[in-house]
């Protein structure tokens, strides 16, 4: 009979094997154990049919209904053997390591000048009860004095969290009770789905305790809450004020100076007053917030900040959402839509490579075909469309799409930004779109020059974002105005004088078509030219979508001047019902 | 999956008339009630599944040549299994110059090994069904990454940020639950 650890080291040979990465002498070794132990046999044939099982399973299907994850069976001993042995193990890389990713960047809670102090309860809420009264609209409060110990809520997600001491053991799954005591978030971030449905994202330092299925408080820090129609009344309960759910998506903030922030995303709130001295309430409406001075009382409308709250997080992918969206110019930068990607960087149409400056300054004949691209899990490939007869693949899948028929002929490469890269008659520059200048880090962009397509993978790109979805395609396009900074003064003598030359030369205004794909239906197909203004997308994306594609051809007036972008080219995103 | 496309191109040379086509029927019948547990013998036998594949397609090219020769209510997967194994020892003196194959000694311990397995396969795949429920939402999308979407390990390394081996010990992880989970189903 093999022991966990037994298992686990043969059951990594055994899979090994299977994806041919399994290595001369470690074969010789899983041989070995066939031969010499009855045991290792079986396990290796029970692993093999499982594996076989599984490559037939439509595993979507099959999505969880019980609360008893096997995920936890291993003891404890198992763990730390796991433990033993990972560090002694002999690391396998296929490709260079990358260095740890960083979290995406969030913005920092502000709490003013003063550091923060870890006060004790009594002589907190002793700091509020002598500070100036907050005043707020409408009473609802009721307080129920919760019964202790019943369990509402699960500790669904957690990333780089720290917890205080009373609550040092909490594992994602760990189920949260009503109750005197509180939970102490000191650092990082963690996800609770309560069993009303509603989610609560908080950020640490935080301190929070459940008085019902419905109702929680908040000491002090950050919480976002996404309460679904049947939590209707939810509240959050602060020393100063309670706010009360009328169906919303809200972020509250609680410093230790009794200063709330309450900003409405979606929905309405209430605020009540706890002060009894002043009994003011106030509906909250999605697009607004107010902020309570702890100090003086004083209620003022803010500027909402729809980035102020976490939203989302999946320590799996390490990515925290704070309901921005992702930017598909990152992604063309090799990044993963959140500002991981390089400027400059992008895709060479003829091979699909990762490339950072031109490899060809002419223009050049591209060449049928789709090439995927390897260096990013989020670009499906690129194409040139249009080449000679018949539909044009647009997907690894072979998703085709018919284009008129082009030249064929390309300029540079798909490109994390928007500037000109420069040649023999034309210096590097910044591209323009109806008057505003596009530096690509202010306003991200894509170039496309004419004749080039790229294929997004949103399944991958859904994979990472955990428990948000993909809502929509945003974008604008067109060609940039700085070309007429050179057309103009272009002379022709020097081409062939075909059709499409001699319009060129005539209107001296650079046209192109812009192209979006949705599994390869088309969704926008639009002429544009450098005289004319940009244009705009906004295209609601299914679930079950798996390609975006943009891609951009020459019109009929050659490749030249072609200098086409899509500025902001984003995924807009929202979190899952 | 192989599979599909390999019993797509089967019917599309299959003859047309009436007997033939009960006779394809039936083939096709038998193939798609045990395809599963004959790749998964080949697989036990071979290492490698892009190997497995190909002694896979070989080897249903062959059952259906020699289809006439089948002992109608016998059990066909037996009859299949025999005729994989001659393809893996074919591949084999085949591939002598590599050494990345099983003894002769290990095959014939695998070969015996292997039949209780292969016997149960259905009930086993029903108790895997089962258990995959109780997965985590987490493991189940990687196991759907690898195995639905058919991603490389390198490509979930790359999403994850991880390195491959990462993703080998927590694909290994995902077996092992699963695997005990199974034996608890099918014992119980």
């Amino acid at each position: 009979m093999l022991n966990d650890t037994e298992k686990f080291k043969l059951g990594l040979l055994i899979l090994r094997s299977i994806e041919g990465e399994i290595t001369q002498e470690e074969f010789d070794v899983l041989n070995r154990l066939i031969i010499d132990s009855e045991a290792s046999r079986r396990y290796y044939c029970k692993y093999i049919s499982a594996y076989s099982a599984l490559q037939r399973t439509d595993i979507s299907y099959y999505a969880g209904d019980d609360d008893k994850h096997i995920d936890y069976v291993f003891n404890a001993d198992f763990w730390q053997a796991m433990a033993d042995y990972e560090k002694s193990a002999t690391e396998v890389r296929l490709a260079p390591s990358r260095e740890p990713s960083q979290s995406v960047v969030v913005e920092k809670v502000d709490y003013g000048n003063a550091k923060y102090i870890h006060f004790n309860r009594r002589s907190f809420y002793s700091l509020i009860a002598a500070a100036a009264a907050i005043l707020f609209l409408i009473v609802f409060a009721r307080f129920a004095p919760p019964r202790s110990g019943i369990e509402v809520a699960v500790l669904s997600d957690s990333l780089n969290a720290k917890w205080g001491d009373a609550n040092a053991s909490m594992p994602p799954g760990r189920r949260l009770t009503t109750g005197s005591h509180y939970y102490y978030l000191r650092e990082g971030y963690a996800k609770i789905g309560l069993d009303n449905n509603t989610w609560i994202t908080l950020e640490g330092p935080a301190e929070f305790q459940f008085l019902t299925g419905d109702a929680m408080t908040l000491s002090f820090g950050k919480l976002y809450a996404i309460v679904p129609p049947e939590a209707y009344g939810f509240r959050v309960s602060t020393p100063s004020a309670n706010i009360i759910d009328l169906g919303t998506e809200f972020g509250v903030q609680q410093d230790l100076y009794g200063n709330i922030d309450l900003h409405v995303i979606k929905g309405k709130t209430s605020l009540v007053s706890r002060i009894d001295s002043a009994r003011l309430n106030a509906f909250v409406e999605a697009g607004s917030a107010r902020r309570v001075d702890g100090s003086t009382g004083q209620v003022n409308e803010v500027a909402i900040n729809e980035r102020l709250f976490v939203r989302h997080i999946d320590s799996a992918t390490r990515s925290v959402w704070n309901g921005q969206p992702l930017d598909l110019a990152d992604i063309v930068g090799g990044g993963n839509g959140f500002g991981t990607g390089r400027l400059d960087r992008g895709i060479d149409v003829s091979s699909g490579r990762a490339i950072r400056s031109l490899v060809v300054t002419d223009v050049f004949a591209g060449e049928k075909g789709y090439r995927d691209v390897p260096s990013s899990p989020y670009i499906d490939g690129v194409f040139v469309p249009g080449i000679g007869p018949g539909a044009t693949r647009m997907s690894t899948t072979g998703v085709q799409a018919d284009f008129p028929e082009t030249s064929g002929r390309l300029w540079g490469y798909i490109f994390n930004g928007a500037w000109h890269q420069g040649s023999d008659d034309v210096p590097r520059h910044f591209l323009q779109l109806d008057g505003m200048t596009i530096d690509g880090t202010q306003t991200a962009a894509v170039t496309i020059h004419s004749n080039m397509g790229i294929t997004f993978d949103l399944a991958a790109i859904r994979e990472t974002l955990g428990g948000v979805k993909i809502h929509a395609f945003a974008s604008t396009f067109g060609v940039s105005e700085t070309v007429d900074n050179w057309l103009g003064q272009r002379n022709f003598s020097d081409l062939e004088p075909g059709d499409d030359v001699q319009k060129l030369a005539a209107s001296r205004q650079a046209s192109v078509e812009f192209w979006v794909f949705l599994d390869g239906k088309k969704t926008l197909r639009r002429t544009i030219s450098s005289a004319s203004k940009a244009g705009h997308v906004d295209i609601p994306i299914d679930d079950d979508v798996r390609f975006l594609t943009l891609a951009v051809t020459e019109a009929d007036d050659t490749v030249m001047f072609d200098w086409a972008l899509f500025a902001r080219p984003q995924l807009v995103l929202k979190a899952a019902d | 999956m192989v599979f599909d496309i390999q019993i797509r191109e089967l019917t599309n040379t299959m003859p047309h008339d009436e007997s033939s086509k009960l006779m394809t029927q039936e083939f096709l019948r038998l193939l798609t009630k045990s395809q599963n547990a004959i790749f998964s013998y080949i697989l036990i036998l071979v290492p490698g599944k892009c190997n497995a594949e190909d002694i896979y397609q070989d080897t249903v090219s062959t059952l259906w040549e020699k289809f006439e020769s089948y002992q109608p209510n016998t059990h066909f997967e037996v009859w299949a299994c025999v005729i994989a194994k001659y393809k893996v020892l074919q591949h084999i003196r085949k591939n002598l110059n590599s050494r990345m194959h099983f003894t002769s000694e290990a095959l014939e311990l695998l070969d015996s090994t292997s039949s209780e397995f292969i016997e149960h396969f259905d009930d086993r795949t029903e108790a895997l069904r089962r258990c995959i429920k109780k997965l985590t939402p987490h493991n189940r999308r990687v196991l759907k990454m690898r195995y639905e979407n058919g991603w490389t390990v390198k490509k979930i390394a790359a999403v994850f940020e991880q390195t491959a081996q990462g993703v080998y010990k927590q694909l290994n992880r995902i077996h092992m639950a699963l695997m005990t989970c199974i034996e608890g189903t099918v014992h119980h």
